[in-house]
């Protein structure tokens, strides 16, 4: 029994010739993703605002609310990842001044937004209503997305949206004096693998 | 009477064994010598096929890959590969069993430890060692690579594969991790 035991110390310990080789400074640089956004009263594929955190104005007024009003706005939006990656654009409405209050609950299923890629084939999943909006992310381009600086002059590939607004034409007198100031959309522009 | 004849027979017998060891008689010595022992040593060399066109660096100890923008803005879904080549050089009549590990040497995100991976393959894709983490090839490695290669052998090209999880997120951007992949080669007894 002690000499099995020893024998088995001694071969735990035996040491044979070795070698190593190296590949050595293997570097791996991550990326990023860069969606930018702008909007102009032009109406043109410049001006972009390079900080990711700013709240892009429409400047999308609607006063005095009445069912089958209209109004519309326009924004573009631009892949500049560092990363060369595509990225398609998903919005939601996040915020408004009364996004809880009363005003909300009366106007989240009367006012309809309909965004529509006019780069994409005129994606656009329709009229849908605040509340739709305020519900979950909502793709805004087809599954393809938004490429990054394809073009051999290095420019961003750029979107221009229509954000259209309308009350429904079946809204009835509980709207009246009604408001949402400071509707906020968050954009986000997700990988596309 | 009896007892008392044995026991002087028993006493007899060891004396005589006992002078039967310090006996002398005629000898006579040869000698082989001197015998020199002199070790020979285990060396193991590297080549490495950036562009895996078949045109592989100079065996050396070290290598590194050549390839300074394609691995940079690198993103989650990324793979790519490299081709290595291994051959015993030993001076020692002894075969290597291949011991790959990693050693990272700097990085800026932790999670790069675990959202980078990397796999090797023969170049048909078979005899994968398994896709592991960085950190696992660092802290746990124990997969050798097939073949194992005798004195003067050499083989190649083994598909060295690294990826970044699809998981990963925007945890991981702008960062970067620096390594050396080391091949162990371990003699076989």
């Amino acid at each position: 029994m002690i000499a099995l035991t020893i024998a088995g110390v001694t071969s735990a310990t035996i040491a044979y010739f070795n070698d190593t080789v190296t590949v050595t400074g293997v570097t791996i640089a991550m990326g990023t993703a860069d969606l930018e956004s702008n909007h102009t009263t032009d109406n043109t594929d410049s001006g972009y605002d390079t900080n990711s955190t700013d709240l892009i104005d429409l400047n999308l007024t609607i006063p005095g609310l009445y069912p089958d009003f209209e109004a519309s706005g326009n924004i573009w939006l631009r892949n500049i990842s560092g990363s060369p990656i595509d990225l398609r654009p998903y919005t939601r409405l996040t915020a408004a001044t009364s996004l809880n209050g009363d005003d909300w609950s009366l106007l989240k299923d009367q006012i309809e937004i309909k965004i529509t890629d006019l780069n994409d084939g005129n994606y656009s999943l329709g009229w849908q209503t605040l509340e739709w909006w305020n519900s979950e992310l909502r793709p805004i381009s087809n599954t393809t997305g938004i490429t990054v600086e394809a073009s051999s002059d290095g420019v961003a590939n750029s979107h221009n949206y229509t954000i259209e607004a309308r009350v429904k034409s079946d809204a009835g007198n509980d709207i009246q004096g009604k408001s949402l100031t400071g509707v906020t959309w968050e954009i986000i522009g997700e990988q596309v693998q | 009477m009896k007892k008392i004849l044995l026991s002087i027979f028993a006493i007899t017998t060891i004396i005589s064994l006992v002078a039967g060891a310090v006996y002398a008689a005629f000898s006579d010595k040869a000698t082989s010598g001197p015998n020199t022992f002199a070790t020979g040593n285990a060396d193991l060399k590297i080549a490495i096929d950036t562009d895996k066109d078949g045109q592989k660096s100079a065996w050396d100890d070290s290598t590194t890959p050549a390839f300074p923008e394609r691995w940079t803005n690198l993103y989650p879904g990324w793979e790519d590969s490299y081709w290595i080549y291994l051959k015993n050089e030993s001076s020692s009549p002894i075969t290597l069993k291949i011991l790959p590990t990693v050693d990272i040497t700097s990085y800026d995100i932790a999670d790069l430890w675990d959202d980078v991976f990397m796999e090797i393959t023969w170049s048909d894709g078979s005899h994968s060692t398994g896709k592991y983490s960085l950190r696992v090839w660092r802290e746990n490695s124990s997969t050798y690579l097939e073949p194992t290669l005798a004195k003067d052998a050499e083989a190649g090209p083994w598909v060295v594969n690294f990826s970044i999880s699809e998981n990963a997120g925007n945890e991981i951007k702008d960062g970067s991790i620096i390594f050396d992949l080391i091949f162990d080669g371990i003699q076989i007894i």
